[in-house]
């Protein structure tokens, strides 16, 4: 009876698998996951794909339309200029399983056209010869050129210019207005000083009030305002020193840095419990108003409006007064590059495909697009401003304003992924008290051998 | 049975196995191995670097704590699963009513997928928003909290705890399919000759059930070594590497790190503690089963 | 007989032990019907109210007929071909007689995969599938037969050592061919411990990602589990997304799990155990 049962119940699921598998292949294109997620495309899109050149494009989130919606919605642009011509879909993963799949893809000739890099792996894909040299589309496409600032072009330039950025990141510390007033303390600004930082620790401890939200667990990359400290220690003026092996990490400079994250950590900025805290629990704990200062870059625009409105203010973290270095040093530099397969020389009307696709990404329309979603592109077109419920972004665009210096590349960016980890955690170490500061910057030098 | 054991039977039965097999698992073990002699990122050619990947791993002190972690993990999660389970099962191997629902329920657990497990268990452990630190203040036993996780001491005995919830029905299963084997008439023999539970359990019920037991101990010592989505989704390894398996380790090397070569290295020796432990498990029993 | 107070004991002792291992699933569950601002923030109140918008959120996001079909799919091709052939080898190791010693090895070759973990694999089997030109949902279905082999030769072999040789030797009285003993004297015998394979066999492709996540580039192609990846982004996650359709998995591994509770029991009784 029961071996009955099992077959009857095995055949029926096969059949339902079998029937379930196959007629929804074919009924693919009208369903919600092609739609809504793999293939940016408008339901608008006509019918007559004969001449129609498809793209794809390898994006670091599996959900572009929600995840990464700026882009999104500049390729529905795009496709809907270009309709019946050319078609970027996304081949979307999350960002670990996306860096795993284009090692993959690259090594069986696969990769799509065009693709979101990390900006620590890109060299080495340029190195391998697995990306396509943009001087060319940038030497015919002028206006483009024009659009893109050198410093942004440098970035990710070797022998070849190996990518363009894909936007702008701009990144420091918001904080709650709101929280500050009632608690009586002066708001930060720029030029607000270290030691004024500690003190208004202090004074949110004594309110109750947890400082600085900070989250650790499997966010280790979350250090992006502390990033700018590294710079007010001249970090990107020696990095290449340091690369080039003639320096250390463990530097006077680096180790005064480190000892004022010591500090930070010490002076009671965190919740005890930061080592269990992503970061995206850290973002709850101040959009819901219980820390009075966040450290994130401007991508979190969107959602701080939306939960804190215009209570939010920006600033780009503390200034020090035992060093020698720029003080006025911001961080908004270019965030990961955009490549291209070094495979899409081969198709002519490939390639012609993805220079429209880049003259696009990279045109007024389409910063247009970037600004309305909070996000900062990488182009320079002037005359943009925030929209009148965009708080967060018009904060940080008057940071910005205040026409601070910026190095040419994030700092951990400069760095191969293994050096970037090491850089994390040992800040990170430092600010939890796991590491002493020129234990931290040991670590870092020790990586740097293997 | 000598009679059909033709050798045509015996390679053509084995073979379409032994192919998949080869060619799915060895074959990338082998692949992988190889991989831990490189320097690799993953991206481009993999550079031939002899030993260095293991001389580095021996002298790496994340890999002694990712060692450590994993072996109190071994330790704890083996003893409380191998016995645990084994008086669970006791306890549920009765007439009592709800049980086959008891058993169901049990097994509950290992079909949660993992990123649910994670958010889950950090509510319960976290140290300051958990609840086993919030019922303990409500008790008055405030000196009792805990970093269960996050802390520098305790994550792998709370990843042994986690693993232990999440096996405990699958491990019940089997033992209680294991002392439904023994014959009733046995239990009433004891019984009858007024042995005290104790004894019934010493001498009859456990050495019944060795080769359960063993079966048992096999699936728990390869389970512990791969143990990798718990320690991923409750601390990440960290903080700063201090709750680190030689798994999660291997993993983020490999993929965070983008140092192939170096996470292949780890990932061999992984594999090579696991077989080792298994292997001088098998043999141990297999001595005692022959004595026997 | 267990007296009275025995019995309570042993009652509450269940009960106790039960609530614990249960109390996280349905908090899961709990959970589902919450913002997610109120998860973060208030993990452990009792949700407001019964909100349906996870559920209705995860059914936007994703497209259930397809992932559920697609998971059906692999799911089915991958556990007809691992029980044959691992049947078959299986009963090769338990009941051909050969060489002990050879019979041994092969058996210990094939067992030590359950050490592996899949992770290692994942390169070397993305190549391996390229050089066999198996891509999208057929790229699955090795790995997934291969990962399977260990633990099926640990059961099956356990089991099948345990029938006795005289119905063997029986059946080839009776002039039954290797195939006739093996179809429809031993594998009706089998039943329990099949149940159990595909049960846990079943399980285990239901949940897997990383394979899936490696090998699956077209969302055309997509399983269950690569369902969670949806609602974590770089800078965003949506706990109640993800919680929702972790429980669009999980229900139909319940009503499985459901309907073959009680083979289970038996193929592990008649299985693993006399291993």
């Amino acid at each position: 009876m029961k071996r009955k049962v099992l077959s009857i119940l095995l055949a029926a699921s096969m059949v339902a698998g079998l029937l379930v598998g196959c007629g929804n292949s074919n009924a693919g294109s009208s369903d919600k996951t092609d739609k809504t997620e793999n293939t940016a495309e408008t339901t608008e899109a006509p019918e007559t794909s004969g001449g129609e050149v498809t793209l794809k494009m390898g994006i670091h989130v599996a959900d572009p339309a929600s995840q990464e919606t700026v882009t999104y919605n500049i390729v529905q642009a795009f496709n809907e200029k270009y309709a019946g011509k050319y078609k970027v879909e996304f081949e979307a993963a999350d960002t670990e399983t996306h860096s795993t799949n284009l090692k993959l893809e690259a090594s069986d000739g696969t990769l799509p056209e065009v693709f979101w890099l990390d900006s620590s792996e890109a060299p080495e894909y340029a190195e391998a010869g697995y990306l396509l040299d943009l001087s060319d589309f940038l030497e015919e496409y002028k206006d483009t050129d024009a659009a893109l600032d050198a410093s942004v072009k440098e970035a990710f330039k070797s022998d070849i210019q190996y990518g363009l950025p894909y936007q702008c990141n701009v990144e420091g510390f918001f904080y709650n207005k709101e929280i500050f007033e009632q608690l009586g303390i002066a708001e930060p600004a720029n030029g607000t000083t270290f030691t004024q930082l500690l003190d208004m620790i202090t004074k949110c401890n004594e309110g109750g009030i947890t400082p600085i939200a900070q989250g650790c667990m499997n966010s280790s990359y979350a250090i992006w305002g502390y990033l700018a400290m590294l710079d007010r220690y001249g970090y990107s003026e020696y990095i290449q020193n340091i690369l080039a092996g003639d320096k250390k990490f463990n530097n006077e400079d680096l180790l005064k840095c480190f000892e004022k994250l010591q500090q930070l950590g010490q002076s009671g900025a965190f919740s005890t419990n930061m080592a269990t805290q992503e970061y995206f629990d850290a973002k709850e704990l101040f959009t819901s108003g219980q820390a009075a200062i966040f450290n994130t870059g401007a991508w979190d625009c969107a959602e701080l409006d939306e939960k804190l409105g215009d209570k939010v203010g920006f600033w780009w973290g503390p200034t020090f007064d035992d060093s020698t270095y720029e003080q006025k040093a911001a961080m908004k530099v270019p965030s990961a590059p955009i490549s291209v397969s070094a495979a899409v020389a081969e198709d002519a009307a490939k390639q012609e495909g993805v220079y429209k696709f880049l003259e696009f990404y990279y045109s007024e329309d389409a910063a247009k697009i970037s600004y309305e979603g909070s996000v900062f592109p990488a182009t320079n077109y002037t005359g943009i401003s925030a929209g009148e419920t965009q708080y967060a972004l018009g904060q940080v665009m008057a940071s910005i304003d205040e026409g601070w210096t910026s190095p040419a590349a994030q700092p951990d960016q400069i760095l191969n992924s293994a050096v970037q980890a090491q850089l994390y955690d040992s800040m990170l170490g430092v600010l939890l008290g796991n590491y002493e500061p020129a234990d931290a910057l040991d670590k870092i030098d020790q990586q740097m051998t293997y | 049975m000598y009679w059909l054991s033709k050798k045509r039977y015996i390679v053509g039965m084995l073979i379409p196995t032994l192919l998949v097999y080869s060619v799915f698992i060895i074959l990338p073990i082998i692949i992988a191995v190889g991989y831990s002699f490189t320097k690799y990122s993953g991206i481009g050619k993999a550079k031939f670097n002899g030993f260095a990947n293991y001389q580095r791993l021996f002298s790496d002190p994340t890999f002694w704590i990712a060692f450590k972690n994993t072996m109190i993990i071994f330790i704890v999660a083996f003893l409380l699963l191998l016995v645990g389970a084994f008086f669970i099962a006791l306890l549920l191997n009765n007439h009592l009513k709800f049980n086959d629902f008891n058993k169901a329920l049990i097994f509950s657990p290992a079909i949660i997928a993992p990123i649910i497990v994670g958010i889950i268990w950090v509510y319960i452990l976290d140290p300051e928003i958990g609840i086993v630190n919030a019922l303990l203040d409500a008790a008055g036993l405030s000196a009792w909290k805990q970093q269960w996780i996050g802390g520098d001491t305790l994550s792998p005995y709370s990843t042994a705890i986690i693993y232990f919830w999440q096996q405990l029905g699958y491990l019940v299963t089997i033992y209680i399919a294991g002392l439904k084997m023994i014959p009733e008439d046995v239990m009433e023999a004891v019984r009858i000759d007024g042995a005290s539970a104790w004894q019934k359990l010493r001498y009859i019920t456990v050495p019944l059930m060795k080769t359960t037991i063993s079966t048992v101990a096999v699936l728990l010592i390869t389970g512990i070594f791969k143990i990798f989505e718990i320690v991923q989704q409750t601390t990440g390894g960290g903080p700063n590497h201090m709750s680190e398996t030689l798994v999660t380790y291997s993993y983020s090397t490999t993929f965070t790190k983008g140092e192939y070569g170096y996470g292949m290295s780890l990932a061999t020796i992984t594999f090579v503690v696991s077989l080792i432990i298994t292997g001088v498990y098998m043999m141990l029993t297999r001595e005692k089963g022959e004595k026997a | 007989m267990i007296s009275k107070k025995k019995k309570t004991a042993m009652h509450v002792g269940t009960i106790l032990i039960t609530l614990m291992i249960v109390f996280p699933f349905i908090w899961m569950i709990l959970l589902s019907f919450k913002t997610n601002s109120e998860i973060m923030t208030a993990p452990l109140a009792l949700p407001s109210s019964l909100n349906f918008e996870n559920y209705k959120n995860a059914f936007k996001v994703l497209n259930y007929v397809q992932l559920y079909g697609n998971t059906f799919f692999v799911c089915i091709i991958s556990i007809v071909i691992e029980l044959t052939i691992t049947f078959l080898s299986s009963f090769v190791l338990a009941r051909m007689e050969f060489s002990g010693r050879i019979k041994s090895l092969l058996y210990g070759f094939l067992i030590l995969g359950l050490s592996i973990s899949p992770f290692i694999l994942l390169f070397p089997v993305y190549k391996i599938n390229v050089f066999f030109k198996l891509s999208g949902k057929l790229g699955l279905i090795f790995p997934y037969v291969a990962t399977s082999i260990s633990f099926n030769t640990l059961l099956l072999v356990g089991y099948l050592k345990t029938l006795p040789a005289e119905i063997d030797e029986a059946a080839v009285m009776d002039g039954c061919s290797v195939w006739q003993l093996m179809l429809k004297v031993i594998l009706p015998m089998t039943k329990p411990v099949i149940a159990t394979v595909v049960i846990f066999n079943v399980l285990y492709i239901w949940n897997e990602y990383p394979f899936a996540s490696v090998m699956l580039r077209d969302a055309a192609d997509y399983t269950l589990s690569m369902g969670a990846s949806f609602f974590k982004g770089t800078y965003t996650v949506d706990y109640g997304g993800i919680i929702a359709s972790s429980i669009m998995i999980i229900i139909p591994e319940l009503i499985f799990y459901g309907l073959f509770q009680k083979n289970i029991v038996e193929g592990m009784t008649a299985g693993a155990v006399k291993g």
